[in-house]
Protein backbone atom coordinates (compact mmCIF):
# COMPACT_ATOMS: atom_id res chain seq x y z
CA UNK A 1 0.00 0.00 0.00
CA UNK A 2 1.10 3.78 -0.05
CA UNK A 3 3.25 3.43 3.12
CA UNK A 4 5.40 0.27 2.39
CA UNK A 5 5.73 2.63 -0.85
CA UNK A 6 7.69 5.12 1.02
CA UNK A 7 8.97 2.88 3.07
CA UNK A 8 10.47 0.42 -0.50
CA UNK A 9 11.51 4.08 -2.07
CA UNK A 10 13.95 5.35 0.72
CA UNK A 11 14.56 1.60 2.18
CA UNK A 12 13.38 0.09 5.63
CA UNK A 13 16.68 0.63 7.07
CA UNK A 14 17.00 4.06 6.11
CA UNK A 15 17.73 6.20 9.17
CA UNK A 16 19.44 9.33 9.92
CA UNK A 17 23.29 8.93 9.93
CA UNK A 18 23.30 5.58 8.14
CA UNK A 19 25.37 4.41 5.78
CA UNK A 20 24.44 5.00 2.49
CA UNK A 21 23.21 7.82 3.56
CA UNK A 22 19.37 9.21 2.70
CA UNK A 23 17.30 11.91 3.19
CA UNK A 24 13.76 12.17 4.58
CA UNK A 25 11.53 10.43 3.17
CA UNK A 26 8.32 13.27 3.70
CA UNK A 27 5.03 11.69 3.09
CA UNK A 28 3.24 13.46 0.71
CA UNK A 29 -0.30 13.16 -0.97
CA UNK A 30 0.70 9.30 -1.80
CA UNK A 31 0.06 8.49 1.86
CA UNK A 32 -4.12 9.33 0.73
CA UNK A 33 -4.46 6.81 -1.66
CA UNK A 34 -5.17 3.23 -1.30
CA UNK A 35 -5.05 0.67 -3.47
CA UNK A 36 -8.36 -1.78 -4.07
CA UNK A 37 -9.00 -4.13 -1.83
CA UNK A 38 -11.83 -5.89 -4.14
CA UNK A 39 -13.14 -5.25 -7.41
CA UNK A 40 -17.06 -5.46 -8.54
CA UNK A 41 -19.15 -4.21 -11.33
CA UNK A 42 -21.93 -2.96 -11.97
CA UNK A 43 -23.10 -3.10 -15.79
CA UNK A 44 -20.66 -0.68 -17.35
CA UNK A 45 -19.66 0.67 -13.70
CA UNK A 46 -16.65 -0.41 -12.01
CA UNK A 47 -16.01 -0.16 -8.29
CA UNK A 48 -13.13 0.10 -6.44
CA UNK A 49 -13.65 -1.03 -2.83
CA UNK A 50 -10.64 -0.02 -0.55
CA UNK A 51 -9.64 0.74 2.37
CA UNK A 52 -11.25 4.22 2.88
CA UNK A 53 -14.67 2.25 1.30
CA UNK A 54 -14.42 -0.26 4.05
CA UNK A 55 -13.90 2.66 6.88
CA UNK A 56 -16.82 4.96 5.72
CA UNK A 57 -19.49 2.05 5.38
CA UNK A 58 -18.20 0.47 8.74
CA UNK A 59 -18.60 4.09 10.20
CA UNK A 60 -21.74 4.37 9.02
CA UNK A 61 -22.69 0.42 10.38
CA UNK A 62 -21.50 1.46 13.41
CA UNK A 63 -23.23 4.53 14.20
CA UNK A 64 -26.65 3.06 12.80
CA UNK A 65 -25.70 -0.19 15.13
CA UNK A 66 -24.62 1.77 18.43
CA UNK A 67 -28.04 4.07 18.14
CA UNK A 68 -30.65 1.27 17.36
CA UNK A 69 -28.96 -0.54 20.25
CA UNK A 70 -29.37 2.39 22.41
CA UNK A 71 -32.81 3.05 22.15
CA UNK A 72 -34.29 -0.82 21.57
CA UNK A 73 -36.12 -0.68 24.68
CA UNK A 74 -36.09 2.97 25.67
CA UNK A 75 -36.62 3.40 29.14
CA UNK A 76 -37.78 6.24 31.33
CA UNK A 77 -34.92 6.85 33.20
CA UNK A 78 -31.71 5.87 30.33
CA UNK A 79 -29.25 3.84 31.68
CA UNK A 80 -26.39 2.37 29.75
CA UNK A 81 -26.25 3.09 26.36
CA UNK A 82 -28.99 4.90 26.12
CA UNK A 83 -27.59 7.04 28.43
CA UNK A 84 -25.21 7.93 26.21
CA UNK A 85 -27.39 7.93 23.13
CA UNK A 86 -29.78 10.44 24.89
CA UNK A 87 -26.32 12.92 25.30
CA UNK A 88 -25.78 12.53 21.98
CA UNK A 89 -29.39 13.84 20.72
CA UNK A 90 -29.43 16.45 23.58
CA UNK A 91 -26.68 17.52 22.57
CA UNK A 92 -27.28 18.00 18.70
CA UNK A 93 -31.21 18.68 19.17
CA UNK A 94 -30.53 21.34 22.16
CA UNK A 95 -26.92 22.97 21.21
CA UNK A 96 -27.28 22.82 17.15
CA UNK A 97 -31.10 22.08 15.61
CA UNK A 98 -32.82 24.44 18.63
CA UNK A 99 -29.96 27.43 18.63
CA UNK A 100 -29.14 27.45 14.64
CA UNK A 101 -32.89 27.01 13.75
CA UNK A 102 -35.13 27.60 16.31
CA UNK A 103 -38.60 26.93 16.06
CA UNK A 104 -38.98 23.67 13.91
CA UNK A 105 -35.58 22.67 14.33
CA UNK A 106 -36.83 19.88 15.70
CA UNK A 107 -37.85 18.28 12.78
CA UNK A 108 -33.68 18.63 11.77
CA UNK A 109 -32.38 16.79 14.70
CA UNK A 110 -32.63 13.56 13.01
CA UNK A 111 -30.69 14.60 10.03
CA UNK A 112 -27.98 17.03 11.94
CA UNK A 113 -27.34 13.67 14.29
CA UNK A 114 -26.62 11.28 11.60
CA UNK A 115 -24.36 13.63 10.17
CA UNK A 116 -23.27 15.18 13.03
CA UNK A 117 -22.07 11.30 14.39
CA UNK A 118 -20.50 10.19 10.22
CA UNK A 119 -18.37 12.97 10.10
CA UNK A 120 -17.19 12.80 13.73
CA UNK A 121 -16.30 8.84 13.27
CA UNK A 122 -14.97 9.58 9.73
CA UNK A 123 -12.10 11.61 11.02
CA UNK A 124 -11.65 10.15 14.30
CA UNK A 125 -10.41 6.99 11.78
CA UNK A 126 -7.48 8.77 11.91
CA UNK A 127 -6.09 8.28 15.17
CA UNK A 128 -8.15 4.66 15.56
CA UNK A 129 -5.07 2.41 15.44
CA UNK A 130 -5.26 0.14 12.69
CA UNK A 131 -7.49 2.80 10.63
CA UNK A 132 -5.40 5.57 10.69
CA UNK A 133 -6.64 7.40 8.33
CA UNK A 134 -9.74 10.20 8.26
CA UNK A 135 -12.04 9.15 5.90
CA UNK A 136 -13.03 12.69 5.66
CA UNK A 137 -9.36 13.71 3.81
CA UNK A 138 -10.30 12.25 1.02
CA UNK A 139 -11.97 14.72 -1.06
CA UNK A 140 -14.68 13.16 -3.07
CA UNK A 141 -16.25 12.30 0.91
CA UNK A 142 -16.62 15.89 2.62
CA UNK A 143 -17.54 16.78 -0.63
CA UNK A 144 -20.83 13.98 -1.16
CA UNK A 145 -21.48 15.38 2.73
CA UNK A 146 -21.66 18.99 1.16
CA UNK A 147 -23.89 17.56 -1.79
CA UNK A 148 -26.22 16.47 0.34
CA UNK A 149 -26.92 19.45 2.38
CA UNK A 150 -26.61 21.53 -0.16
CA UNK A 151 -29.51 19.54 -2.17
CA UNK A 152 -31.51 19.78 1.12
CA UNK A 153 -31.70 23.49 2.00
CA UNK A 154 -31.69 24.87 -1.29
CA UNK A 155 -34.71 23.02 -2.34
CA UNK A 156 -36.40 23.67 1.52
CA UNK A 157 -35.70 27.35 0.92
CA UNK A 158 -37.51 27.41 -2.61
CA UNK A 159 -40.59 25.65 -0.78
CA UNK A 160 -40.51 28.07 2.10
CA UNK A 161 -39.90 31.00 0.68
CA UNK A 162 -41.09 30.31 -3.13
CA UNK A 163 -38.70 30.65 -5.68
CA UNK A 164 -38.94 34.31 -6.27
CA UNK A 165 -38.65 34.70 -2.39
CA UNK A 166 -35.60 32.76 -1.99
CA UNK A 167 -33.56 34.30 -4.39
CA UNK A 168 -34.66 38.08 -3.75
CA UNK A 169 -34.00 37.27 0.12
CA UNK A 170 -30.40 35.60 -0.94
CA UNK A 171 -29.15 38.51 -3.36
CA UNK A 172 -30.67 41.28 -0.90
CA UNK A 173 -29.13 41.89 2.01
CA UNK A 174 -30.59 44.12 4.59
CA UNK A 175 -28.55 47.51 5.41
CA UNK A 176 -27.05 48.21 2.35
CA UNK A 177 -27.50 51.76 -0.44
CA UNK A 178 -29.75 50.52 -3.06
CA UNK A 179 -27.57 51.81 -5.95
CA UNK A 180 -25.00 48.81 -4.45
CA UNK A 181 -27.02 45.97 -4.78
CA UNK A 182 -26.54 45.94 -8.78
CA UNK A 183 -22.70 45.20 -7.56
CA UNK A 184 -23.37 43.52 -4.17
CA UNK A 185 -26.06 40.71 -5.76
CA UNK A 186 -24.26 39.29 -8.00
CA UNK A 187 -21.42 38.26 -5.09
CA UNK A 188 -24.00 37.26 -3.02
CA UNK A 189 -25.69 35.37 -5.45
CA UNK A 190 -22.17 33.49 -6.15
CA UNK A 191 -21.15 33.10 -2.21
CA UNK A 192 -24.37 31.42 -1.37
CA UNK A 193 -25.09 29.25 -4.75
CA UNK A 194 -21.42 28.30 -6.01
CA UNK A 195 -19.09 29.12 -3.23
CA UNK A 196 -20.99 27.96 0.18
CA UNK A 197 -20.96 24.67 -0.70
CA UNK A 198 -17.52 24.40 -2.35
CA UNK A 199 -16.26 26.48 1.33
CA UNK A 200 -18.68 23.74 3.34
CA UNK A 201 -16.41 20.70 1.87
CA UNK A 202 -13.16 22.36 2.01
CA UNK A 203 -13.18 23.19 5.67
CA UNK A 204 -13.60 19.70 6.53
CA UNK A 205 -11.71 18.42 4.08
CA UNK A 206 -8.45 20.80 4.57
CA UNK A 207 -8.85 19.90 8.61
CA UNK A 208 -8.22 16.60 7.87
CA UNK A 209 -5.76 16.12 5.24
CA UNK A 210 -3.62 18.82 6.73
CA UNK A 211 -3.99 17.47 10.52
CA UNK A 212 -3.24 13.36 8.59
CA UNK A 213 -0.22 14.52 6.69
CA UNK A 214 1.04 16.73 10.06
CA UNK A 215 0.43 13.15 12.14
CA UNK A 216 2.66 11.29 9.42
CA UNK A 217 5.19 13.65 8.75
CA UNK A 218 6.12 13.61 12.29
CA UNK A 219 5.85 9.71 13.19
CA UNK A 220 7.89 9.12 10.04
CA UNK A 221 10.34 11.88 11.71
CA UNK A 222 10.31 9.32 14.48
CA UNK A 223 11.65 6.40 12.59
CA UNK A 224 13.89 7.93 10.02
CA UNK A 225 15.90 10.30 13.32
CA UNK A 226 16.27 6.90 15.58
CA UNK A 227 19.72 5.78 14.86
CA UNK A 228 22.77 4.95 17.47
CA UNK A 229 23.64 8.80 17.49
CA UNK A 230 23.10 11.22 20.20
CA UNK A 231 21.43 14.11 17.70
CA UNK A 232 19.27 11.05 16.09
CA UNK A 233 17.67 9.82 19.56
CA UNK A 234 17.04 12.93 20.84
CA UNK A 235 15.33 14.02 17.54
CA UNK A 236 13.42 10.60 17.44
CA UNK A 237 12.21 11.57 21.14
CA UNK A 238 11.72 15.05 20.30
CA UNK A 239 9.65 14.02 17.41
CA UNK A 240 7.60 10.93 19.36
CA UNK A 241 6.72 13.08 21.89
CA UNK A 242 5.04 15.73 19.27
CA UNK A 243 3.27 12.82 17.56
CA UNK A 244 1.42 12.51 20.73
CA UNK A 245 0.99 15.94 21.26
CA UNK A 246 -0.63 16.12 17.81
CA UNK A 247 -2.45 13.02 18.29
CA UNK A 248 -4.12 14.20 21.14
CA UNK A 249 -4.60 18.22 19.17
CA UNK A 250 -6.06 16.33 16.13
CA UNK A 251 -8.73 14.10 18.24
CA UNK A 252 -10.10 17.74 19.41
CA UNK A 253 -9.83 18.94 16.07
CA UNK A 254 -11.82 16.19 14.77
CA UNK A 255 -15.00 16.59 16.86
CA UNK A 256 -14.71 20.38 16.64
CA UNK A 257 -14.48 19.55 12.64
CA UNK A 258 -17.60 17.22 12.93
CA UNK A 259 -19.10 20.17 15.08
CA UNK A 260 -18.25 22.93 12.45
CA UNK A 261 -20.04 20.79 9.81
CA UNK A 262 -22.88 20.27 11.51
CA UNK A 263 -23.41 23.71 12.64
CA UNK A 264 -23.05 25.19 9.42
CA UNK A 265 -25.55 22.75 7.37
CA UNK A 266 -28.17 23.61 10.23
CA UNK A 267 -27.34 27.19 9.64
CA UNK A 268 -28.05 26.91 5.72
CA UNK A 269 -30.98 25.10 6.99
CA UNK A 270 -32.09 27.86 9.53
CA UNK A 271 -31.13 30.65 6.65
CA UNK A 272 -33.55 28.30 3.97
CA UNK A 273 -36.76 27.94 6.69
CA UNK A 274 -36.46 30.85 8.03
CA UNK A 275 -36.53 34.08 6.09
CA UNK A 276 -35.49 36.83 7.55
CA UNK A 277 -37.44 39.97 6.25
CA UNK B 1 -30.30 26.40 37.33
CA UNK B 2 -33.58 25.71 38.46
CA UNK B 3 -34.41 22.49 40.15
CA UNK B 4 -37.53 21.06 40.64
CA UNK B 5 -38.67 21.28 44.12
CA UNK B 6 -40.19 18.30 46.81
CA UNK B 7 -39.12 15.10 46.80
CA UNK B 8 -40.29 14.05 43.73
CA UNK B 9 -37.82 14.81 40.37
CA UNK B 10 -38.50 13.89 36.83
CA UNK B 11 -36.33 11.41 35.49
CA UNK B 12 -33.41 13.05 33.85
CA UNK B 13 -34.24 16.88 35.20
CA UNK B 14 -30.21 16.85 35.77
CA UNK B 15 -29.45 17.03 32.17
CA UNK B 16 -32.47 19.56 30.81
CA UNK B 17 -30.95 21.76 33.76
CA UNK B 18 -27.31 21.48 32.30
CA UNK B 19 -28.46 22.40 28.80
CA UNK B 20 -30.53 24.98 30.05
CA UNK B 21 -28.94 27.98 29.91
CA UNK B 22 -31.78 31.00 29.68
CA UNK B 23 -29.73 33.55 28.47
CA UNK B 24 -28.00 32.24 25.97
CA UNK B 25 -31.27 30.66 24.96
CA UNK B 26 -33.12 33.65 24.63
CA UNK B 27 -30.56 35.63 22.66
CA UNK B 28 -30.23 33.13 19.90
CA UNK B 29 -34.13 32.60 19.89
CA UNK B 30 -34.40 36.14 18.99
CA UNK B 31 -31.58 36.25 16.43
CA UNK B 32 -31.85 32.46 15.19
CA UNK B 33 -32.88 33.99 11.42
CA UNK B 34 -29.78 36.17 11.38
CA UNK B 35 -27.78 35.70 8.66
CA UNK B 36 -24.53 34.14 10.06
CA UNK B 37 -22.43 36.68 8.54
CA UNK B 38 -19.30 35.33 10.15
CA UNK B 39 -19.62 32.20 8.47
CA UNK B 40 -19.74 33.50 5.18
CA UNK B 41 -16.77 35.94 4.79
CA UNK B 42 -14.90 32.82 3.26
CA UNK B 43 -17.40 32.49 0.89
CA UNK B 44 -17.99 36.32 -0.05
CA UNK B 45 -14.38 36.83 -0.11
CA UNK B 46 -14.07 34.18 -2.67
CA UNK B 47 -16.66 35.51 -4.53
CA UNK B 48 -16.08 38.98 -4.55
CA UNK B 49 -12.68 38.96 -5.70
CA UNK B 50 -13.56 35.72 -8.30
CA UNK B 51 -16.49 38.27 -9.60
CA UNK B 52 -15.09 41.23 -10.29
CA UNK B 53 -11.30 40.02 -11.29
CA UNK B 54 -12.68 37.79 -13.63
CA UNK B 55 -14.66 40.72 -14.43
CA UNK B 56 -11.45 42.54 -15.35
CA UNK B 57 -10.00 39.85 -17.68
CA UNK B 58 -13.59 40.36 -19.63
CA UNK B 59 -12.80 44.25 -19.81
CA UNK B 60 -9.50 43.60 -20.74
CA UNK B 61 -9.72 41.15 -23.65
CA UNK B 62 -12.25 43.52 -24.59
CA UNK B 63 -10.32 46.94 -24.74
CA UNK B 64 -6.88 44.87 -25.64
CA UNK B 65 -4.87 43.18 -22.93
CA UNK B 66 -4.19 45.36 -19.77
CA UNK B 67 -3.38 43.35 -17.17
CA UNK B 68 -3.77 46.94 -14.70
CA UNK B 69 -7.95 45.86 -15.09
CA UNK B 70 -7.56 42.68 -13.45
CA UNK B 71 -6.03 43.77 -10.79
CA UNK B 72 -8.32 46.96 -10.79
CA UNK B 73 -11.25 44.04 -10.42
CA UNK B 74 -9.75 42.13 -8.03
CA UNK B 75 -9.49 45.26 -5.48
CA UNK B 76 -13.05 46.27 -6.35
CA UNK B 77 -14.37 42.68 -5.78
CA UNK B 78 -12.52 42.68 -2.31
CA UNK B 79 -13.95 46.45 -1.46
CA UNK B 80 -17.46 45.27 -2.05
CA UNK B 81 -16.86 41.75 -0.42
CA UNK B 82 -15.55 43.97 2.43
CA UNK B 83 -18.84 46.26 2.20
CA UNK B 84 -21.29 42.95 2.26
CA UNK B 85 -19.04 41.62 5.38
CA UNK B 86 -18.97 44.85 7.78
CA UNK B 87 -22.83 45.45 6.60
CA UNK B 88 -23.98 41.92 7.48
CA UNK B 89 -22.42 42.16 10.89
CA UNK B 90 -23.65 45.48 11.96
CA UNK B 91 -26.98 44.12 11.24
CA UNK B 92 -26.57 41.18 13.13
CA UNK B 93 -24.79 43.17 15.71
CA UNK B 94 -27.92 45.74 16.11
CA UNK B 95 -30.20 42.27 15.94
CA UNK B 96 -27.99 41.53 19.72
CA UNK B 97 -27.94 45.08 20.99
CA UNK B 98 -31.10 45.34 20.40
CA UNK B 99 -32.17 41.88 22.48
CA UNK B 100 -29.72 43.40 25.23
CA UNK B 101 -31.28 46.53 25.93
CA UNK B 102 -34.91 44.12 26.14
CA UNK B 103 -33.18 42.19 28.37
CA UNK B 104 -31.40 44.55 30.47
CA UNK B 105 -35.20 46.76 30.25
CA UNK B 106 -37.09 43.56 31.89
CA UNK B 107 -35.37 43.55 34.81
Amino acid sequence: MAGKAVMAASGLNCHFETEPRCGFPAPGAEIFQFDAIFTFTIGSLQVNVSKVTILLLLGAFIIVGFFTYAFRKPTLVPKGAQNLGEVGYLFIRDGIARDVIGKGGDKFVPFLMSFFFLVWLSNLWGILPGAQIPVTSIFAIPVAFAVIVYLTWVPLGIYRQGFVGFFKNMMFPPGVPKPLYILLAPIEFISNILVRPFTHAVRLFANMFAGHLLLATFQMATFYLLSFTLIGILGAVASFAVSIALTAFEALIMALQAYIFTLLAAVYIGGAVNAEH
Amino acid sequence: MSQPQGDYRPPGWYRSAAYHRPSFNRLSNATHSMDHSAWSISARLIAGIGLYAGLGWLISLWVGYRAPLIAIGALVGLGLAYTLIFRGLAHQGNAYVTVDLEESGGR
